[in-house]
């Protein structure tokens, strides 16, 4: 892993907030919305956001962009195209810029893959969640684990070379049986790349609601755990090493954009809801369509709100946080140097009791979670917060 | 100032029988205050005072009121608190006073408390002033109420003053009845100076200032005075009234209330209960003091921050100036450190000084299940006094226990005698004397071991009653007892800190209760936690708390980061507010938790 901050760079996200079906677990800013003409005016309106970014956010190079949403495949391809093409007038892209797609499995099929091969994406992640009917049925998707199946076949025939699959396990009704065999289907297809996301749900989601009311029960904790080490262990036995607590790829194959969140790199979002950070600020576009849509043409700042405005000193704090997200983790000579000695020299005092406890470990310049300290994580993250 | 158009008086009261709404009305009736400067409960200048509604301490205040005589007088309200664990301010104030008002509320009647401050001014002398209070509410019944005056405390019923505080309905004569009915003082102002110290408190600027109360002789601005417990001497730089706002004033003589500021730094030379005289003409002999009060509850107060320690010292230096019943001193215990062993008056003076150590002086404090102070005669036929469970001799060194035991008086109406018998009986008391005080109203008096009040008596008196039970108690003696040690082990490792002393036969039984409310407790850890309950080397209870298995945040992405970085934050929020002991975190309340395990 590199010790150096990318810092030379730059990473654009592009939030597309629409969606078939609101999922019953999901709490990110989308809305139910298949209305071509509405779609349509989104994107124009996203390309009219690119073009008129001030001059001084372009100075930096782009090494990667990323559709995240909601379902960023409700777009046709030609939209998608428009976007990109937006993004590399606007900014400069470096030769092999990472340019992901997030893919619903419904809503796509072989030729608009190839399509959105074409305009530029050259990266998939496909929301597959599960692998099977009951689970898929349990998280409300709009896809089979047919269609899950379909997609994927369809993304290898396009020809795509860097497929990452999203999964879900502690799905309610699931057990560790169920986990180890849905993970190992996907295994079997030979991805690139896999997250595996715990679900972890926000009390205001409807399903938060069902399981409050007896409805729906989450596995055990100790099940939950041993569906996560048990993963570890079998993706890390089929080349799919463990970079992040919820990432693993092949070599060569992390995800540059995320990788950019947890090594503290800028980024530059566009769209309702997206989320921006340059230096010390943190900025989100308006979360609502309607007043996203009707932002005045000269002032793009309109309905945007600053999440943070953050101290060298927090920023630091930050950038220890997400580093230790990383297997690799924070590289202390590099830390030093950005942030400072004595600021590096207080967090590694805090950090002692839980190298003690043996949840984070030091080794050859470099401070890191232990393997038992990522499930626990937050236990010594927190202890980094302000 | 003429003696004679001087009134010192204070009030007595039941918690809610509307003392405060009094005061204020006074202030305002007479124009002490304008419209624009009042607010509830302005005597009482804690936050804390208001936020409980309660008061705690008095304070002083310079009336100026033209009677229907034509006269103007100075009224001095004293103001006290009404709760049991402060009679001794009460008496404090009581005696700078020659007459009291007497507040009830017309729905309630007297309450056992009531009861106790009208005898302390009885002793003392004061003309009492009967009030009927609150007579506009519905359920007022101010006729039962004056009866109950008469036959208890034998008030003539036709002297009982029928009044509205809060809308000022018959305020007007009750300072008429303060101007015709209280004495005024009667002190020879060109006799050598006599000043009580009724109260001080420590101001940053100008060191102590001391309320005093002048019983003969004159004071000025600039005269040597002289404190005649330790003989110091100081010079007056400040004097002044209260009225309401401090009003400097070039002397005070015989009879009048005010303050006096002598640059005096030292915390111990203004003790409460001190005379003050003139150095060059010192009086005879000094006034009658305050007997000094003895604590009745114990309790550790450590700072969760272990660099706090000085703070704290320094925090309960300044506070027992205006609290002479505050007592401390250094403790430390393996658990939690260094911090003070502090004795109180009673639950609730605790609960307040330890509000105000965290409010008045920032700091975060910890505080250990108090305990009151047993006698322990041990087999080498010597005795030793313990206030904290940890100094409990081994048991095979111990010969017999006494505890401490209180009189308890509660009144209740008259179908609630079965349900406080019942109570009383199982919180190991004894019975004493039963009173009528009138066909609906009974005063019931029980010898009780005050560590049974200090667990839950009053909630449980107040919850079984419905609230309609008052409570007053005093200490009243030593008594053999079958105590035990409860250790609560955590992880194999006694927690000093949460042993408790209990009755044999409720050990089992607290053991069992108290493991499982700190099961409940305490957070699960990085690791499975072991409680135990044991006295010696025999365990009783036992209960665990898994390990924590997972505690992570499985997304964590660009736009989601401040969010998430907002949970963490929360998260080492609420890992301050828990003490670490050995490798486990034990929130601080755990500690308080060994007094009301009944609760839940």
């Amino acid at each position: 892993m590199e010790s150096r901050w990318p810092q030379d760079s730059l990473g654009l996200y592009v939030h597309i907030p629409f969606c078939r079906n609101k999922c019953p677990y999901c709490d990110f800013y989308s809305l139910a919305c298949s209305d071509p003409a509405q779609l349509q005016a989104y994107t124009e309106s996203l390309c009219r956001e690119i073009l008129s970014c001030p001059p001084k956010y372009r100075i930096k190079p782009v090494d990667s962009l990323y559709f995240g949403g909601g379902t960023p495949s409700l777009l046709t391809p030609r939209q998608i195209g428009t976007i990109i093409d937006a993004a590399a007038a606007g900014f400069t892209f470096h030769k092999e810029a990472e340019i992901t797609m997030e893919i619903n499995p419904a809503t796509i099929n072989q030729g608009t893959l190839k399509a959105y091969q074409k305009a530029g994406v050259n990266r998939v992640s496909l929301g597959l969640q599960g692998l099977q009917d009951k689970e898929l049925k349990v998280l409300g998707r709009i896809h089979s684990a047919a269609d899950a199946i379909k997609a994927i076949e369809a993304t290898k025939a396009a020809g795509f070379d860097n497929i990452n699959f999203d999964l879900i396990y502690g799905i309610p009704g699931q057990t560790i049986t169920d986990w180890m065999h849905c993970l190992q289907q996907a295994i079997d297809y030979q991805p690139h790349h896999i997250s595996m996301y715990l679900l972890q749900l926000e009390p205001q989601v409807p399903m938060s609601r069902a399981i409050a009311a007896g409805q729906l029960a989450l596995p055990e904790e100790a099940e939950v755990e041993a569906m996560y080490y048990r993963a570890v262990d079998s993706l890390h036995d089929k080349g799919l090493k463990q970079y992040e607590i919820s990432n693993f790829a092949r070599d060569g194959y992390a995800c540059r954009h995320n990788l950019r969140y947890w090594q503290f790199g800028e980024y530059l979002g566009f769209g309702a809801a997206a989320v921006s950070r340059l230096g010390g600020l943190r900025w989100m576009n308006a979360a609502d369509l309607n007043i996203y849509m009707a932002r005045e043409p000269n002032r793009a700042s309109s309905g945007q709100i600053v999440l943070e405005d953050m101290t060298p000193r927090q920023q630091a704090l930050e950038a220890m946080i997400m580093g230790l997200r990383l297997t690799s983790g924070v590289n202390l000579e590099a830390y030093r140097k950005r942030f400072g000695m004595d600021l590096a020299q207080e967090l590694l005092h805090r950090a002692e009791r839980f190298i003690d406890h043996g949840l984070l470990e030091t080794d050859n310049g470099w401070l890191r979670l232990t393997k038992p300290g990522y499930l626990l994580s937050n236990q010594v993250l927190c202890c980094f917060a302000e | 100032m003429l003696q004679d158009r001087i009134r010192n008086f204070s009030i007595i009261a039941h918690i809610d029988h509307g003392k405060s709404t009094l005061a204020d009305r006074l202030l305002q009736v007479t124009g002490t205050l304008s419209e624009r400067e009042m607010r509830d409960q302005f005597l009482d200048k804690m936050d804390l005072e208001r936020e409980k509604g309660i008061t705690i301490k008095l304070q002083p205040v310079r009336l100026k009121y033209k009677a229907r005589d034509g006269q103007e007088y100075i009224l001095n309200l004293i103001d006290t608190p009404g709760h049991v664990d402060f009679s001794y301010e009460v008496s404090r104030s009581l005696a700078a006073c020659e007459g009291a008002l007497l507040v009830v509320d017309a729905s309630q009647g007297i309450e056992a408390q009531t009861l106790a401050n009208v005898y302390l001014a009885m002793e003392q002398d004061l003309e009492i002033i009967g009030i009927v209070n609150k007579i506009d509410l519905p359920g007022a019944d101010p006729d039962r109420v004056k009866a109950e005056m008469e036959n208890v405390l034998g008030i003539p019923g036709e002297e009982i003053i029928p009044i509205s505080a809060k809308t000022g309905w018959g305020v007007e004569e009750v300072l008429e009845a303060i101007v015709s009915r209280i004495p005024s003082p009667r002190g020879d102002a060109q006799a050598s100076l006599q000043a009580l110290i009724f109260d001080s408190y420590f101001d940053p600027y100008q060191g102590a200032i001391s309320y005093i109360r002048v019983v003969s002789g004159q004071i000025r601005r600039g005269d040597m005075i002289k404190m005649m417990s330790n003989g110091k001497v100081f010079e007056t730089a400040a004097l002044g009234v209260i009225s309401p706002y401090m009003t400097e004033v070039e002397s005070l003589s015989a009879g009048e209330v005010g303050y006096l500021a002598a640059g005096i730094k030292n915390v111990s030379d203004t003790r409460v209960g001190d005379t003050i005289t003139l150095a060059s003409r010192p009086a005879d002999r000094p006034l009658p003091g305050y007997k000094v009060v003895k604590p009745m509850v114990y309790c550790g107060l450590y700072p969760l921050e272990n660099n706090d320690f000085e703070k704290l010292r320094d925090a309960l230096d300044k506070l027992k100036l205006n609290d002479s019943s505050l007592f401390y001193e250094p403790e430390s215990s393996d658990a939690l450190g260094f911090g003070f062993r502090c004795g109180f008056l009673g639950l609730l003076h605790l609960e307040i000084v330890r509000e105000r150590l965290e409010r008045e002086y920032d700091l975060s404090l910890l505080a250990t299940a108090p305990s009151v102070v047993y006698r322990v005669m041990l087999t080498d036929g010597s005795r030793l006094d313990i206030q904290n469970p940890k100094m409990w001799p081994p048991p095979q060194r111990v010969e017999a226990v006494e505890e401490p035991y209180v009189r308890a008086s509660m009144m209740v109406p008259n179908e609630f005698v079965g349900t406080v018998m019942e109570l009383c009986r199982e919180k190991r008391g004894q019975y004493v004397n039963m009173e009528y005080l009138t066909p609906q109203r009974v005063m019931i008096t029980y010898k009780l071991p005050l560590a049974e009040i200090l667990y839950d008596f009053f909630d449980a008196l107040k919850s079984r009653t419905r609230g309609y039970a008052s409570l007053d108690y005093e200490f009243s003696g030593y008594e053999a007892s079958d105590l035990v040690k409860l250790d609560i082990l955590l992880n194999g490792e006694v927690v000093d800190a949460l042993s408790m002393i209990t009755h044999r036969d409720n050990a089992y039984y607290r053991g069992r209760a108290l493991t499982q409310k700190l099961r409940r407790i305490i957070p699960r850890q990085m690791y499975e936690v072991v409680i135990q309950a044991a006295i010696g080397s025999r365990v009783i209870a036992r209960e665990s708390i898994k390990a924590l298995r997972k505690d992570v945040l499985a997304k964590c992405y660009g736009g989601d980061i401040t969010r998430k970085k907002k949970l963490l934050e929360k998260q080492k929020e609420g890992k301050k507010r828990m003490k670490q002991i050995g490798h486990i975190e034990v929130p601080k309340d755990a500690f308080m938790s060994v007094l009301n395990i009944e609760k839940d």
